[in-house]
């Protein structure tokens, strides 16, 4: 009974909790330490992941996780949504905020393409070239064709092809309209393939 | 998303990319996230709370925005029911019309002045002097023969 007891518990803490459970977590976390917490946990792997994706090298992406986590943390107290889709929302639209604030220097653009081009020419095992091969197309690659985009259009195809949200979360996130958004997005695209060699 | 942006979305994805993170690094940001938390709540409840700025506390505090419009209210009254009230009295009316007359017949007698002197610039001082002379006699005479004597 006791091993059946764990191995339910276990499931239980395994299973993504429902949409009510995570609403409520959110409004519990506004003044709730320990919500607080499973919040954090929840959301960590998704924000990090999203900052790596923006800013390529490890360690900068961890600073800039740390930086979002501790903007959270600081004003979740007056966090005015009510729903995870929201915080959500928000945390995307502080995460962007950094990331753009830390891509604004062009030198640590640069430093950014350099270690990408670098790792690019290792994992292509030497071969480097601006028209890549389909099946030669590594991360590396489409990162350094990603940096030749506006800020602005770097959000929108990490949250769109990375982070499947829709045009009206990333319109929220950007503070523009889901209209104008689509059309950034088709533009930015057309340019991204394009810089990739893939053909439209 | 259209099949083809699909397609693309699926080629990106299926791209190696490793994106676990560190434990030591989520264990580190959890502890500084829960301590700015707590400083946060502190700050937030307790009673060594920051001073808000006085614009802020606006923006904030119902209370102090309705005692900032109703002091600005009551200062526009005061100067409003200043200006209406100010109503100048009988004898200052007199007083002021009197002054403004003076000053009319001041501006005309230099008006007079002037425009002897330029009508008699080329005469010399004596001349002008008989010239203002003899006007003054001819005033003086007219002044004595009054109305009722005729």
């Amino acid at each position: 009974v006791f091993r059946a007891l764990l191995e339910v518990m276990e499931d239980q803490s395994h299973s993504p909790p429902s949409a009510e459970k995570m609403d409520d977590l959110v409004v519990r976390a506004r003044n709730n330490r320990t919500a607080f917490g499973e919040l954090y946990d929840l959301y960590y792997t998704r924000i990090f992941r999203h900052c790596l994706r923006r800013l390529f090298q490890r360690d900068v992406a961890e600073d800039v996780t740390a930086e979002v986590f501790l903007n959270v943390a600081r004003h979740m107290g007056s966090f005015a949504g009510q729903t995870h889709a929201e915080f959500l929302r928000w945390t995307h639209t502080i995460a962007t905020n950094q990331i753009n604030a830390y891509l604004r220097k062009s030198e640590r653009r640069a430093r950014l393409l350099e270690g990408a081009a670098r790792r690019g020419v290792v994992e292509a095992g030497g071969q480097c070239s601006s028209q890549v091969d389909l099946a030669l197309l590594d991360w590396p690659h489409v990162y350094q064709s990603l940096l030749k985009l506006k800020s602005r259009d770097q959000s929108i195809i990490v949250l769109r092809f990375f982070d499947a949200m829709s045009h009206s979360e990333i319109a929220a996130i950007l503070n523009m309209q889901p209209g104008a958004v689509r059309a950034a997005e088709r533009r930015a695209l057309e340019k991204f393939r394009n810089d990739l060699g893939i053909e439209s | 998303m259209n099949n083809h942006e699909e397609q693309f979305r699926s080629l990106l994805n299926e791209l190696p990319f490793d994106g676990s993170p560190r434990s030591e690094h989520r264990g580190a940001v959890r502890e500084q996230s829960l301590l700015a938390f707590d400083e946060a709540a502190t700050q937030r409840l307790g009673p060594h709370s920051p001073e808000l700025s006085p614009r802020r506390s606006l923006m904030i505090r119902p209370a102090a925005l309705l005692g900032f419009v109703a002091a600005l209210a009551a200062f526009c009254g005061g100067v409003l029911a200043l200006i209406n009230n100010w109503l100048p009295e009988q004898h200052e009316v007199a007083q002021l019309r009197g002054v403004a007359i003076s000053d009319e017949e001041l501006v005309a007698a230099l008006d007079l002045l002037v425009e002897f002197d330029s009508s008699h610039d080329d005469l010399t001082f004596d001349q002008g002097i008989q010239i203002c002379l003899v006007d003054h006699q001819f005033r003086h005479e007219s002044n004595e023969v009054s109305p009722s004597d005729q």
